[in-house]
């Protein structure tokens, strides 16, 4: 395994060289996504979700990890998809998601998670330009992987900064 | 052709010819017998007045005679006699005629028969007795001491009849005169005798000892006619009582007679015979009108009765001809419809027999049908219970499946367990091998690890999916197994009912054999009543049959009665007369 060159900078400006390194990967749906590992802070299988009212709908509520209050996103929503019965498979990623200087704990519901890829450099490919209007930015990029194409996330950019607020506004 | 009388004709005849014999015989007795009757009953009235009539002058004579004696006992009397003290005598004697006036006078003469002294002023006073003719006796008879009753004479004084009585007048025991009353017969016979009337025209006549009339109602006869000149007469003097039958004076009368005792003088009761035997002679025309009617109304009577009852029986006997035409009718009738009747009944007694063995042949189809369902109910109760012990075998087979099913279930459990162990496994792998990208340069041991360990989760998941599958395979195939299962046991369930409804139907089906068989019994001893009785119908049926043969010969027989009844009604004029007739049978 090549080493993989740790960066933490606040901002999400993704680059090639950088943006190898190991990734967990995920599904939801039918897609593969992944995310950098250091952004994982957890895995566990799904578990009650106790609702807060007054949220968005891709907000599902809180958990209790371990004494520490967490929200939890629904992916699915937030893509768009419509909402699914959560399997046994379906687990809870518990990410840091960078807010201006600090970190924020945040999970988020996928359909599964697969395996911790090695993804060179020489796998991932950027974003396709998808016509002009859409913007993509919580896109890494795409890696290819066993045939499969894996949807590299930011997970900074998949909720935007006013969202996070929000969400820590829940927290508080 | 010789015409024998009608019966009414004969009826008539005879029954007259009875009737007449039988009333003349009846009228001419009663004629004989009353005619006998009335002669005897007038006989014996006659008689009966003659001698009434002789004792009553018997009495009245003694009477006078004790009269007589009582006066000559006077004393003026004797003294007169004895010492000649005429005059109390007188006055006696005078006293004594005008208390007697039957005697036309009272003497007294001595005893040699002079009369002295008389009560009719001395009239007869100087008569001599002795020499009068026919008073001698007198004398005589006192001189003895006897009383005595002279006959009768013609009253010299009044011409009409007396009879001298003569008293001796005793004096000491010595007749010394006597005492004298003639006595006037008429003052008897006008009392007794004049008056008397017999039987309207008959009347009541003395005669004395030599047949002179000494009273009669016909006075001019008195004295004048004397009898014995008359054979009768003659006759009646000499029988002194009887009776006897003469004519005299152109007219034929009887006479019944009686002699008195005292006198002999006789007592006739005369009736003429017209008025004796007028009565006989009315009931002798009464009986002849009688007969005469007797006889007109029975020869109408009986003609015409004889005529209604000839008229009837022809009328009755056409009646019986008509019955008995009806009669052959019917009995041919009867005899052709029984001798049908016993043509049926010999039908009906073969289609029994036929039925009857019908009968016995459905009672063996149904024995061998009751055997057969018998046999059907013993398979099935056979079948039953191995039916059961299979059923049994399948329940089971069903619970082993069943419990298969469970422990197949608990693998998967166990299997799932496994495999969320294996999921959480590989999580904490990925979580590991987060960790250890996370540690970098000093993780990457733990990366390994990590690695192995996610392997190992995998190939615990691999394992525990195929376990999986094949667990879901082999469930599947049990659910199958017990699908096929159910399915059998329905069927087998099906079958049991089915079963049991073929045991319900054979044991019905049994009982309705039972059931036809006995009915069949029962049939068949109602077809055996049915022909016994047939029988007896046809028996029957022949019996009369030869009854009504019978019977028509009878008719015929009838009808030859009836024929001779109109013979014998119509006299002889058979079959010619006898209208609407017929000689058919």
């Amino acid at each position: 395994m090549e080493a993989a060159v740790l960066n933490n900078r606040p901002d999400g400006a993704a680059q090639t060289g950088e943006r190898a390194g190991k990734y967990l990967t995920f599904q939801i749906g039918r897609e593969e996504f992944a995310i950098q590992v250091l952004r994982v802070r957890e895995i566990m299988g799904i578990q009650d979700i106790t609702a807060v009212p007054q949220t968005p709908p891709y907000v599902k509520g809180v958990i209790n990890l371990r004494g520490k209050v967490v929200p939890v996103v629904d992916l699915r929503l937030k893509f768009g998809l419509p909402e699914m019965e959560y399997t046994q498979r379906t687990c809870i990623i518990v990410v840091q998601v960078h807010l201006g200087a600090s970190l924020l704990l945040m999970g988020i519901v996928v359909d599964g998670v697969s395996e911790v890829l090695n993804l060179a450099g020489a796998d991932i490919e950027d974003t396709p330009e998808f016509g002009s209007g859409v913007v993509t930015p919580y896109i890494l990029g795409m890696a290819k992987s066993k045939g499969k194409v894996n949807i590299l996330l930011d997970i900074d950019q998949v909720l935007s900064s006013q969202e996070l607020h929000g969400l820590e506004s829940v927290m508080q | 052709m010789v015409k024998t009388l009608s019966l009414r004709s004969k009826f008539a005849v005879w029954t007259s010819a009875v009737v007449i014999a039988t009333s003349m015989g009846l009228m001419l007795s009663v004629y004989l017998v009353s005619s006998r009757a009335l002669r005897m009953q007038a006989d014996e009235e006659m008689d009966g007045i003659a001698t009434k009539t002789a004792e009553q002058l018997d009495l009245w004579l003694s009477s006078r005679e004790r009269d007589a004696v009582n006066l000559s006992e006077l004393q003026p009397l004797v003294a007169a006699c004895s010492d000649h003290k005429l005059a109390d005598a007188q006055q006696t004697l005078d006293r004594i005629q005008r208390r007697s006036p039957f005697y036309e006078n009272v003497f007294l003469a001595d005893a040699n028969g002079k009369l002295f002294l008389d009560s009719i002023g001395g009239k007869s006073v100087g008569i001599d007795l002795m020499s009068t003719e026919g008073l001698r006796s007198h004398v005589e008879h006192a001189r003895q001491g006897e009383v005595w009753l002279g006959d009768v004479i013609k009253s010299p004084a009044t011409g009409r009849p007396v009879v001298l009585l003569t008293t001796p007048v005793k004096a000491g025991g010595q007749v010394v005169g006597i005492l004298g009353t003639p006595i006037e017969l008429a003052n008897f016979s006008d009392a007794f005798v004049s008056k008397q009337r017999i039987h309207g025209t008959g009347y009541l006549c003395m005669l004395d000892s030599a047949g002179t009339v000494i009273a009669h109602p016909d006075a001019s006869k008195i004295l004048s006619l004397n009898l014995a000149n008359t054979d009768f007469g003659r006759e009646i003097l000499n029988r002194g009582n009887g009776s006897v039958s003469y004519e005299l004076e152109g007219i034929a009368k009887t006479a019944h007679f009686r002699r008195s005792e005292i006198k002999p003088w006789t007592i006739m009761a005369v009736v003429p015979d017209k008025e004796l035997f007028a009565s006989v002679r009315t009931i002798q025309l009464y009986l002849l009108l009688f007969g005469a009617l007797m006889l007109a109304g029975t020869l109408v009577t009986v003609s015409t009765l004889a005529g209604r009852v000839s008229r009837l029986i022809q009328s009755v006997v056409t009646e019986l001809d008509t019955s008995v035409q009806q009669f052959l009718a019917s009995s041919s009738q009867i005899s052709s419809s029984s001798q049908a009747l016993a043509q049926g009944s010999s039908e009906q007694a073969a289609s029994l027999e036929e039925t009857s063995s019908s009968a016995e042949e459905i009672t063996a189809l149904t024995q061998q049908n009751n055997d057969r369902s018998q046999k059907v109910g013993d398979l099935m109760n056979e079948a039953i219970p191995i039916v059961g012990a299979l059923n049994k075998s399948f329940q089971e087979l069903a619970t082993g499946l069943n419990e298969m099913s469970t422990s197949s279930e608990k693998v998967a459990k166990v299997i799932k367990m496994i495999d969320e162990i294996a999921f959480q496994t590989n999580i904490l792998a990925l979580n590991a091998a987060v960790e250890a990208a996370r540690a970098g340069e000093a993780g990457m041991g733990f990366a390994v690890v990590a690695d192995e360990v996610r392997n190992l989760a995998r190939r615990s998941a691999d394992a525990a999916r195929d376990t999986s599958a094949l667990i879901e395979e082999s469930l599947a195939k049990s659910r199958d197994g017990k699908h096929q299962l159910d399915n059998v046991l329905q069927a087998m369930e099906a079958n049991n009912k089915i079963a049991g409804a073929v045991k319900e139907q054979t044991d019905e089906i049994r009982g309705a054999s039972a059931e036809q068989a006995r009915g069949i019994v029962q049939i068949s001893t109602a077809i055996a009543q049915m022909s016994k009785v047939t029988q007896s119908t046809a028996a029957q049926a022949e019996e009369s049959a030869s009854a009504a043969q019978e019977l028509s010969a009878q008719s015929h027989a009838l009808q030859g009665i009836v024929e001779r009844l109109t013979t014998v009604v119509n006299g002889g004029e058979s079959g010619v007369q006898a209208a609407g007739w017929s000689h058919t049978s």
